[in-house]
């Protein structure tokens, strides 16, 4: 059979043109966004390992440093817990040899210590103490806040001695915090 | 228009119309072997992509991300604490400031101390001026009172001099100071550093039975007898177990390229309790290893470790490497295509 070279040559190109627009273009694009994806996987991966690796550690870490996180536990307790707080705040008065008058809760409100994304996570807590005794219970009632497992901050103090008084009236403002 | 060349080229035979032909032919079976290649390299790269997907599975677990939360949790809640430490205030450092800087012959009535603007409005009676004006000097020279404000003096029925002072006094005075009294009276400069929750006593420890109670429940919970509390793998860096007490398992996710044949674990199991194999003792970990923690009473629990490799990630030079081939392969095709083509043409032109 004979071919007739110059039209299958032409034909040819054409088809080759086809093939090459159709079907190999394609696939190579799709071979070079499968080898984007993949590597992209490997390095999620990559990194994912290296993350979860990290968070390994560091709970491994928290686990032999159970006495420090007892302590936070304890100083910034998770829960909002009101009747724990004063109840400390009058056995603390009462073992510094003072009476509490009056204690009530002056505000409770969001932390203006923000976190790293802005948001304030933790609860300030401000109670007024009004109590009655004399100044030394009031400097070891300050004292027993200051040493406390629990965070406390006195925030403010006013006191006046009056004259012929046996014991003295003092306002406390205090400070804790909560989450 | 002379059309006579493209006429004389159907009807004439050129010898170069013959090389074009099979060059042409040759470029069709290329781009055929092209297509085929990138079908096939597709293809394994699906599957590469699938088993990536799974060893990512792999990674994160239910427990690690359990781990996870914890470990941001209390992240957050050391920072949150490390501020509160680190801003912490001492109201009781103003007393012990007024004490040592008051003059004997000097008595306050009133006391009103502000700790958040760091101010002290005072009230009191003095025996004469002279001696007001030595404690009102003593307060100005002192480098811990910042200003002294809302002067004011009266002289009473009694001789004696009432007065009004307001004090603001430095942040460091309500600052974590380890001898309050020294401190204030020699007046040395304040170390404002807090590293812990420290009162003027300097006690660190924290009173209160809170911390107790809960430490002591914390080690009785933990101390139950035949656990394995810890398992590491010394390489380096270290290679930290998941443990996972519902099904008494470790996991550990180890970099690719370690021999896992050959790896010497350290394990840290209850007080009193054996572990066989020992620890530090070198295990072949290509398949599941089981480690018996037996208590002190003989009971015994089973945990089955198991070591995962991560697949080796693909680095750059490996990735142009198998480019390369594909090149290679294609080009290698194209002239074995194209020599077989002149071999048949050359026998068939032979045989004619």
């Amino acid at each position: 059979m004979q071919v007739d070279h110059p039209i299958t040559i032409i034909f040819t190109l054409f088809i080759i043109l086809l093939l090459m627009f159709f079907l190999v273009i394609p696939e190579y694009k799709t071979f070079m966004s499968l080898q984007t994806e993949l590597s992209e996987q490997k390095a999620e991966f990559n990194a994912k390992y290296d993350y979860y690796a990290a968070i390994d550690k560091a709970h491994f870490e928290l686990q032999g440093r159970q006495e420090e996180i007892v302590k936070i536990d304890a100083a910034l307790p998770q829960n909002f817990d009101l009747g724990q707080i004063v109840y400390t705040l009058q056995k603390n008065a009462r073992e510094s040899g003072l009476i509490v008058k009056d204690l009530f809760l002056s505000r409770s409100s969001a932390s203006n210590i923000a976190t790293k994304d802005g948001a304030a996570t933790m609860k300030d807590i401000v109670f007024s103490i009004d109590l009655l005794g004399n100044y030394k219970s009031l400097q070891g009632f300050i004292v027993s806040l200051e040493k406390s497992t629990r965070i406390f901050e006195v925030t403010s103090i006013s006191f006046g001695s009056g004259a012929g008084q046996l014991s003295q009236s003092f306002s406390l403002q205090v400070k804790t915090h909560s989450y | 228009m002379d059309f006579s060349a493209i006429f004389q080229s159907r009807v004439k035979k050129f010898w170069w119309t013959d090389v074009v032909f099979y060059f042409v032919i040759s470029l069709l079976v290329a781009t055929i072997i092209c297509y085929l290649i990138f079908l096939a390299k597709n293809g394994l790269q699906k599957e590469e992509i699938k088993k990536e997907t799974a060893a990512l599975q792999t990674v994160g677990t239910e427990q690690q991300k359990e781990y996870e939360v914890e470990v941001i949790d209390y992240q957050n809640r050391i920072r949150d604490f490390s501020t509160l430490l680190k801003n912490h205030e001492f109201a009781s450092n103003a007393f012990a400031f007024m004490q040592a800087q008051t003059m004997a012959n000097v008595w306050f009535k009133q006391f009103n101390l502000d700790a958040k603007n760091r101010s002290v409005q005072l009230s009191g009676e003095s025996d004469d001026m002279d001696a007001f004006s030595r404690q009102v000097n003593v307060f100005e020279k002192n480098k811990y009172v910042k200003s002294v404000g809302t002067l004011n003096s009266t002289l009473g029925e009694s001789a004696r001099v009432g007065f009004n002072i307001g004090l603001t006094l430095d942040q460091n005075v309500f600052g974590y100071l380890a001898s309050l009294p020294a401190t204030f009276e020699t007046v040395v400069p304040v170390d404002q550093t807090q590293d812990q929750i420290t009162p003027a006593d300097g006690s660190g420890t924290p009173s209160g039975d809170q911390s107790g109670d809960q430490s002591g429940d914390q080690q009785a919970s933990t101390n139950n007898g035949k656990l394995i509390t810890s398992f590491h793998l010394l390489l380096d860096p270290e290679v930290i177990g998941v443990l996972n007490e519902a099904d008494h398992s470790v996991v550990l996710n180890v970099p690719s390229g370690v021999d896992v044949k050959s790896l010497t674990p350290l394990i840290v199991i209850s007080s009193g309790a054996t572990v066989l194999p020992s620890s530090e003792v070198p295990q072949n970990f290509t398949s599941p290893v089981t480690y018996t923690v037996t208590a002190e009473d003989g009971s015994t629990q089973n945990y089955s470790v198991r070591v995962v490799v991560a697949p080796a990630p693909m680095t750059e030079k490996e990735s142009s490497k198998s480019g390369l081939i594909t090149l290679i392969l294609i080009i290698v095709g194209i002239i074995a295509l194209a020599v077989i083509f002149l071999f048949i043409w050359k026998k068939i032109r032979g045989q004619k």
